[in-house]
C-alpha cells in the first residue's frame, strides 16, 4: 500500500475565456517515508496538484480521477473528514511565509489556533510545550512564541511556517516552492531542516519546486512536469544519470552551475505554452529537438520503461507494457 | 577612440545612505541610516562586464540604482568616461542618460500596460529627441528584430499578451534602443522561468557582442554571473569584499563568504549528498553594522581581530581581497 495515490488526476478552470486544463491525467504514487519531488516551470500544475491534496482548491476548479491517501479518496471524502485530515495528517507550507502567517497574531496563538481546530479541550501548557519543542528542535529559540511574524527574518519566519505545519506531527507534508523567496544561503539551511524531518520524523514530503538541482539531494522520487501533464516519473537516481524525456534532458543541462569546464549556455529554444490555447499533439513539441510527425498531431501515451514512465513518443514501442492507462492499480 | 584597456566607469568612495525616521523626541541624538552602500570603489572598463553578487540587503541594487542617477549618492564620485555622474543635475543629467540605461527585476512593472510595445520602446528615443517619427519607428523595428521578437507582431500588442520572458525582450529592447555605452541589468532573470533565464542570458551576451557594450549585472545567482561576467565582485552590507576575474573567484575564492556563495549553488547530482558547510544566521541589518569585519559574526574561520578591526580591500598576490585571513 502507498501512502498516496493520485490515478488520472485531471484539474480545470473554469473562466470567463473558457476553461484552462492545468492538470491533464497525472498519476504517481508515494510510498511510506518517501520523498517526492514535482518540478516543473510556472504554469505547468504543480502548485495546483499541491492544493488538490489538501482539497483546498479555489472554487472555479473541477477535479477528476482519485487521490488516495491511505486508500482513502480525497476528491470524495466528506468536508468533515477532510477537515480532520488537514493539519493533522497532510499538512502544507507555502512560498511567501509572510503571506501565510497572519501579521498581527503572535507566533503563540497561530500554534495554538492549530491545535485548537484539532483538539478543542487542549491545556494552554500542554500546547505551549508542544510548540516550544517543534521550535527549538528546527532552530529557534521557544522564546520568540511571544513574538509577532514581522519581528522574524525571511529565513527564520519559514522555520515558524515549517514549525506550524508539522506541530501535529502530519504522515504527509507538502512543501511548495518552501526556499524560492529566500536568499542563496538560507536556502541551503531551509533544505537541511527540511532533510532533518525527513530523516528524523520518517515524514513523507511531496516537494514542489521549479528547480531541480535543488531537490537532488532530498528526494526519492521525481515527477517533471510540463503544461499540466507529468511528461516523466520515476526514481531520482535514474532521472537525473539518464533522463528519458527531451524536456527532462533539455533542463538538466540547462541550469548554470559552477563549474569552470562548462563555460557555454546551454537553453531551450521557445516560450512556455499557454493553457488557454495549448499545442495540439504533444504540448512540448513547439521546443523539442527531436519533435516527429506525430509528436504534431498526436499527444503521446505514458509508456513505462523498467518502473519509470515517460510520456514521449519517441519511447513507442520500447514499453513493457501496454499504455500505463491500464496497467495502473 | 575605444581602447580596451581604457576605463568607462570609475566609481571611488560611492556611499549611499538612507536616513531612518525618527521621533521628533530624539532630533538632537545622532541620526540613525541604513547604510546600504559604504566606501565603495571599482572601476570598469570598454566592453567588460562586471558582476554584482551579493544576497538581499547586500546593496547590490542601491549600488546599480546610484550608478545611473536613480539615487543621489550621498558621497564619493561616478567617473563615466571623463564626468563625474555624481555632480550632476537637472537637464545635463537627462541629456546624459542615453548613454547608460538600467533594466530591472520585474518586466511587468516595469513595462506601462496602457502602452503598445512599440510605443514603450519608441518612448526613450522622443524624450531624447532622436530623429523623426519614421526614422523612430525603423530604429524600433530593428531593435525588436535583435531581441528576437518579430515586429509586425509585436509592434502594437500589449505587455499583457506577452510571457514573462517576451517582456524582459521588450524591456531589453527598450533599454538598448538609445545606443547606449553602459547598461546596469538588477537581477534580469531572477523572476524568470529555468528554461527561459539562460535564453535572456543568452540574449544579453549577444547584444554585448553587437553594440560593444559595458555591463553591469547585478544578481544573487553566482552561477549564471558565471556565463556572462568577465570579473566578479562579491558585496557584503555594502561593502566589496573580493573582486577577481570570473575564473580566478571560481577556482580559487579566498574570502569566506565568497566560499560559501559558491558552495551553496544546488548542483543538479543526488549523489552529491557531501555534508556542505552552511553558515548559520542570516545577513544583519545595514543599520546595526557589525564591528571590525561585517562578516565575523557568521564566518568560520574568525579571529579576534576581526571583531575589532576592519579588513581593507588590498591586493595580495594579484588578487584582491578584504579578509584578514591574507593579511
Amino acid at each position: 500500500m502507498s501512502l498516496l495515490e493520485a490515478r488520472d488526476l485531471s484539474i480545470e478552470y473554469l473562466t470567463r475565456d473558457g476553461n484552462l486544463k492545468a492538470v491533464e491525467n497525472v498519476s504517481f504514487s508515494l510510498g511510506f517515508h518517501e520523498t517526492l519531488g514535482l518540478v516543473g516551470e510556472s504554469g505547468c500544475g504543480k502548485s495546483t496538484i499541491g492544493l488538490s491534496l489538501l482539497r483546498i482548491l479555489p472554487i472555479n476548479a473541477r477535479m477528476k480521477g482519485k487521490i488516495l491517501y491511505k486508500e482513502k479518496d480525497i476528491a470524495i471524502l466528506p468536508e468533515e473528514e477532510i477537515r480532520s485530515l488537514r493539519g493533522k495528517e497532510i499538512s502544507m507550507i507555502f512560498q511567501d511565509p509572510m503571506t501565510s502567517l497572519d501579521p498581527i497574531m503572535r507566533i503563540k496563538n497561530q500554534f495554538f489556533e492549530t491545535f485548537r481546530a484539532h483538539f478543542q479541550k487542549m491545556k494552554e501548557e500542554e500546547m505551549i510545550k508542544i510548540s516550544s519543542d517543534v521550535l527549538k528542535s528546527i532552530g529557534i529559540d521557544p522564546s520568540r512564541l511571544e513574538n509577532y511574524p514581522f519581528e522574524f527574518s525571511g529565513g527564520m519566519r519559514q522555520r515558524v511556517m515549517i514549525a506550524l505545519a508539522i506541530v501535529l506531527n502530519p504522515s504527509l507534508l507538502i512543501a511548495d516552492e518552501p526556499t524560492t523567496s529566500l536568499d542563496v544561503v538560507v536556502q541551503l539551511q531551509i533544505m537541511e531542516v527540511l532533510k532533518e524531518l525527513k530523516d528524523k520524523r520518517n515524514m513523507s514530503m511531496v516537494l514542489i519546486t521549479h528547480d531541480l538541482g535543488l531537490v537532488a539531494e532530498i528526494v526519492d522520487k521525481v515527477g517533471i512536469m510540463y503544461a499540466g501533464n507529468l511528461v516523466e516519473f520515476g526514481d531520482v537516481n535514474s532521472i537525473y544519470e539518464n533522463p528519458l524525456h527531451p524536456y527532462t534532458r533539455l533542463l538538466l543541462i540547462s541550469i548554470p552551475n559552477v563549474k569552470l569546464e562548462d563555460m557555454e549556455l546551454k537553453y531551450i529554444k521557445g516560450n512556455l505554452p499557454s493553457l488557454k490555447s495549448p499545442p495540439a499533439g504533444c504540448k512540448f513539441h513547439p521546443r523539442c529537438p527531436f519533435v516527429m510527425d506525430v509528436c504534431t498531431k498526436e499527444d503521446p501515451p505514458t509508456f513505462e520503461i523498467n518502473e519509470r514512465k515517460v510520456k514521449c513518443w519517441l519511447y513507442e514501442g520500447e514499453h513493457d507494457e501496454s499504455k500505463s492507462e491500464t496497467n495502473i492499480g | 577612440m575605444m581602447n580596451q584597456n581604457q576605463k568607462l566607469i570609475s566609481v571611488r568612495n560611492l556611499k549611499k545612505y538612507f536616513p531612518l525616521k525618527v521621533s521628533w523626541l530624539k532630533i538632537f541624538k545622532e541620526r540613525p541610516y541604513v547604510r546600504a552602500v559604504d566606501d565603495l570603489s571599482f572601476e570598469i572598463k570598454y566592453g567588460e562586464t562586471l558582476g554584482l553578487v551579493g544576497e538581499s540587503g547586500s546593496g547590490k541594487t542601491t549600488v546599480g540604482r546610484t550608478l545611473v542617477r536613480l539615487e543621489n549618492p550621498t558621497g564619493g564620485q561616478i567617473l563615466f568616461e571623463d564626468v563625474d555622474l555624481a555632480k550632476l543635475f537637472g537637464e545635463s543629467l537627462r541629456t546624459k542618460r542615453k548613454d547608460f540605461q538600467m533594466i530591472f527585476q520585474d518586466p511587468m512593472a516595469s513595462l506601462n500596460p496602457y502602452m503598445r510595445i512599440g510605443n514603450a520602446i519608441e518612448h526613450p528615443l522622443k524624450i531624447h529627441k532622436m530623429g523623426n517619427k519614421a526614422e523612430r519607428k525603423i530604429r524600433v523595428y530593428e531593435i525588436l528584430e535583435k531581441v528576437g521578437l518579430p515586429p509586425e507582431e509585436f509592434y502594437n500588442r500589449f505587455p499583457r499578451h506577452l510571457s514573462g520572458g517576451q517582456r524582459q525582450r521588450v524591456v531589453i529592447a527598450r533599454a538598448m534602443v538609445t545606443n547606449p555605452k553602459f547598461v546596469v541589468a538588477d537581477e534580469v532573470t531572477a523572476m524568470l522561468d529555468v528554461s527561459i533565464r539562460s535564453q535572456i542570458l543568452k540574449l544579453l551576451i549577444d547584444m554585448k557582442n553587437e553594440f560593444g557594450l559595458t555591463y553591469l549585472f547585478i544578481t544573487h545567482d553566482l552561477a549564471s554571473a558565471k556565463y556572462i561576467c568577465d570579473k566578479i565582485a562579491v558585496i557584503y552590507l555594502g561593502k566589496i569584499i573580493e573582486i577577481a576575474k570570473t575564473y580566478d573567484i571560481f577556482k580559487e575564492p579566498l574570502h569566506p563568504y565568497t566560499k560559501i556563495l559558491i558552495a551553496s549553488v544546488p548542483v543538479p547530482d543526488p549523489k552529491m549528498k557531501k555534508k556542505k558547510f552552511i553558515p548559520s544566521g542570516e545577513i544583519p541589518s545595514p543599520i546595526n553594522i557589525p564591528s571590525g569585519c561585517r562578516f565575523h559574526p557568521r564566518c568560520p574561520y574568525a579571529m579576534e581581530i576581526c571583531a575589532k578591526v576592519e579588513p581593507e580591500l588590498k591586493e595580495i598576490n594579484g588578487r584582491t581581497v578584504a579578509c584578514h585571513l591574507y593579511d
